[in-house]
């Protein structure tokens, strides 16, 4: 029997490997923060090349600064996730084919009619250009009277013939095969980008896969660092602080155990658990160690009690809370909560009912001790509580910006500020789809309507109806009369014989107004994709979200993807809250009844504390919402133990070991710089720091 | 003697350092009007930048850093972008040839070798607007370029002596 606990883990390591192929952690972390509608969005976007583009920008226009970027182009067009490397502003060759097709087209036509005299005039002078021109001109044998007339396309920052990032240097735009998403391929071309430039010292780079790269290595070390402080800290609890190794390995044992136990339930029966539910579900299973401690300084295990009533009731109040969260329609909060559940439900039987048989003793010199009288009121504590909540309700302000969460890589924030400085409009990007690429086209002319400054194929092809008028334009004027006329004033003037014979008869055979070939503006970041019977291609706009009325436009913002799904989340937890609160109330009362005050501080003034400062300093986010959530789970069961015990000075060094391994747990947190982790680690150690306070301090 | 031998070889090492220059005659053919202008000029060359003066006019134009700058009389005279542009491609092709800059010429150019002249022709975007060029060279350096336009214009630029 003074086995069983070991027992018990052999038996669930036996199950999780009979189960092995039930078991499913969805690794979609991306389905936790947004629709399965936004994720498609997403993804057609990630398809087009958004957030795969590379920038790198070379110090410096003078001709070392030219021969580097040179350099560079040729090394990176090596590397196999390399898709296209730009850094010229010269034209592909297929859109200068496309230029030439609908030249006519495309052009300003002047209308006007020529007169004998204006049409000898024009003759003459273009036979004088070759003599006149200091440098060679050729004579433009398909339109010598300039009546086609090319607008100037807003033009790209370049100098000479290279691209350039305005008061930096030359520009490389890259065109890579790896999102963001990509974990294992970012690292790889990030590796091999970085061994390129390292050779120049002055380059900047950015991709939206140096964030995934150079993050998750912060955030690896920064977790190694955690948990090296966290096993410290449990170690000293353990083997300094208890002198018990057998203390240390039923306990961890029992961790571990419930732990297991609830990851097998969860992954094998609910649909999408995700990794994050199983990571903070892991940590919130440390929380059940407080009735172990209250067990052990009370020596229940050596008294003949099967039951202690203020272990049962907090277990119960805390496994309600949980019951209620379990239904709240924020998926990764409900996992969480079912994961509690059943964690600490086998973490309560089994240190209630398992435990009595391990042997545990009770040390000798643990049990003289002598603890002071506490002098606050519980009124004016709750007082203090009170204030300090409503306070934070003034001050509150949510953050929205999930991005907030990661780390703050500032260098690379510093580098995508440089390469967007140079996006002058500030346009953002937006999906834009049709059945069929006439209809998309459409769709891009009827948003630069309504956008003149708005980048997308709407800049280089000319709508169905602007091109059919172009053509009628043309096909009513009287090129043939033209002709003759330009070819006997050229005669006249001196040209060659039947040099212009054909100048000016090309209305027969004008391109047709559909069918474009849209894969030829691939060098202008233009490019599109077909998936379930529609087209997608990439719009750059400065009012995305005016633009969103439309039927056929989608956001791709990332940010308010997120803002609008964390503002969901929030009125939700607050709700879902609020119910939990009132619950667990009633059931406080119910257990200690007049000591209902004392034991509802417990919660309030944890809480309280934790919030005011939180607010103060910062803006709540998810991860603060999240422990706070903790705390409360915490502070029902101090609460109610400090309310029902009959032996107080046990109580109180039972919850102090309590608190200690709670802040190993999640206090470490707050050494993290992870904002997400900081977020956790400073509510919960705030909260720690409260309910020593109150039960030192609360008479 | 050693010594003035030793000073005569250390000039010439040194001149080549320096650009050179020539005088050169351009005769352009149009097509169009089916006769030759013939135009004369100094021009200047080195590794990467070169400057050409015609007789009979003020101007003169400087090709280095890879653009294009025309001035009069010390004062500079602007040039559309466009304009600039097509000079600045066409100025770094002459140099190309001038300098023998065979890598860069492999890229951009099959090279045909006959017996008195050399062929170029482009491979690359170039071949919508040259045909072909053909060079004369003597003793490695450049004697005469004439290059054959799409449009059936000529360009010939031939070099005499240099200019010491």
């Amino acid at each position: 029997m003074k086995y069983v606990n070991y027992l018990l883990l052999i038996i669930l390591l036996f199950s999780g490997l009979l189960l092995k192929n039930e078991i499913h952690i969805s690794t979609n972390l991306l389905s936790l923060f947004t629709s399965k509608e936004n994720i498609q969005k997403l993804y057609i976007a990630n398809e087009l090349g958004y957030s795969k583009e590379m920038f790198i920008a070379v110090k410096g226009f003078d001709k070392k600064a030219r021969k580097a970027t040179k350099k560079i182009v040729k090394s990176l067009q090596k590397l196999p996730q390399i898709q296209d490397v730009y850094y010229k502003v010269l034209p592909s060759q297929k859109l200068q084919s496309y230029y030439k097709k609908y030249h006519f087209i495309l052009a300003d036509f002047n209308e006007q009619r020529w007169s004998e005299k204006e049409l000898r005039s024009a003759m003459k002078k273009l036979y004088m250009q070759p003599n006149q021109n200091l440098f060679y001109t050729p004579i433009n044998k398909n339109d010598p009277l300039d009546i086609f007339q090319m607008s100037k396309s807003k033009s790209i920052e370049h100098k000479g013939k290279y691209l350039i990032l305005k008061n930096y240097g030359y520009l490389i735009r890259v065109k890579t095969a790896v999102s963001p998403s990509q974990m294992a391929q970012a690292r790889i071309l990030y590796k091999n980008v970085q061994k390129i430039l390292q050779v120049y010292p002055e380059t900047v780079a950015f991709a939206g896969f140096f964030y995934t790269v150079e993050n998750s290595l912060k955030i690896k070390s920064d977790v190694k660092y955690i948990v090296a402080l966290s096993t410290f800290l449990l170690l000293l609890i353990y083997f300094v602080m208890l002198r018990d190794v057998k203390l240390l390995s039923h306990t961890f044992v029992t961790l571990v155990s419930s732990m297991l136990f609830a990851s097998l339930v969860c992954t094998t029966t609910i649909e999408n658990f995700g990794v994050l539910s199983l990571a903070f579900g892991t940590s919130l299973t440390a929380v059940s160690i407080d009735y172990f401690f209250h067990y052990y300084f009370h020596n229940f295990y050596q008294n003949k009690k099967k039951i202690d009533k203020s272990v049962l009731y907090g277990f119960v109040t805390t496994v309600v809370a949980f019951g209620i969260f379990a239904f709240i329609p924020v998926p990764l909060i409900s996992q969480i909560s079912i994961f509690a559940l059943l964690s600490l439900s086998y973490a309560y039987v089994v240190f209630t009912f398992i435990f009595p048989y391990l042997e545990i003793r009770l040390k000798k010199e643990l049990k003289d001790v002598q603890v002071k009288k506490g002098f606050l009121p519980v009124w004016i504590v709750l007082l203090v509580s009170i204030a300090l909540l409503s306070y934070s309700a003034f001050q509150l302000k949510f953050d929205e910006n999930i991005k907030n969460l990661d780390y703050q890589n500032i260098k690379l924030q510093k580098a995508q500020k440089l390469f967007s400085q140079a996006n002058i409009d500030n346009l953002k990007p937006i999906l834009v789809d049709a059945t069929t690429q006439e209809g998309l086209l459409e769709n891009l002319h009827r948003i630069k309507e309504l956008e003149s400054n708005s980048y997308s194929y709407a800049n280089f092809i000319p709508s169905l109806k602007a091109c059919e008028k172009s053509k009628v334009k043309l096909q009513d004027y009287d090129f043939k009369s033209l002709n003759k006329r330009v070819n006997c004033e050229a005669q006249k003037v001196g040209f060659k014989k039947d040099y212009f014979k054909n100048t000016y008869l090309f209305s027969e055979k004008l391109p047709s107004c559909t069918g474009f070939d849209l894969g030829a503006f691939k060098s202008v970041n233009l490019s599109i994709y077909k998936k379930d019977k529609k087209f997608y291609t990439i719009a750059m706009v400065q009012n995305p979200s005016k633009l969103q009325a439309l039927n056929f436009v989608s956001s791709i913002d990332v940010k308010t993807m997120f803002a609008q799904v964390a503002k969901k989340m929030f009125e939700d937890i607050v709700f879902f809250s609020f119910i939990v609160l009132c619950v667990i109330f009633v059931l406080l009362y119910f257990s200690v009844r007049e000591k209902f005050f004392f034991a509802l501080n417990y919660i309030l003034f944890p809480l309280a504390v934790s919030l005011s400062v939180v607010v103060s300093f910062y803006e709540l986010n998810i991860m603060h919402l999240f422990s706070l959530i903790i705390l409360i789970a915490i502070g029902i069961d101090y609460g109610i133990y400090m309310s029902i015990t009959h032996k107080q000075s046990y109580t109180i060094i039972a919850i102090k070991y309590s608190l200690l391994s709670t802040f190993a747990a999640f206090g470490v947190l707050l050494f993290s710089s992870i904002t997400a982790l900081y977020s956790i680690g400073l509510v919960i150690s705030l909260g720690v720091g409260s309910i020593y306070i109150l039960t030192r301090f609360m008479r | 003697m050693p010594f003035i031998r030793f000073l005569l070889v250390v000039f010439f090492f040194s001149s080549g350092l320096y650009a050179i220059d020539y005088h050169f005659t351009e005769t352009r053919y149009s097509d169009a009007l089916g006769k030759s202008l013939t135009l004369h000029g100094d021009i200047s060359l080195d590794e990467d930048k070169l400057t050409i003066c015609y007789d009979n006019s003020a101007k003169k134009i400087e090709y280095s850093d890879e653009e294009v700058q025309i001035s009069e009389e010390g004062k500079p005279i602007n040039l559309n972008e466009e304009e600039s542009f097509k000079l600045a491609q066409y100025f770094e092709l002459v140099l190309m040839l001038f300098n023998a800059d065979t890598h860069s010429l492999k890229q951009k150019f099959q090279l045909i070798q006959s017996k008195d002249k050399e062929t170029l022709i482009p491979l690359t975007q170039l071949k919508d607007y040259i045909k072909k060029i053909e060079i004369q060279r003597k003793g490695g350096t450049l004697k005469s370029l004439e290059m054959f336009l799409r449009n059936d214009d000529k360009i010939k630029i031939s070099v005499e002596d240099e200019v010491r």
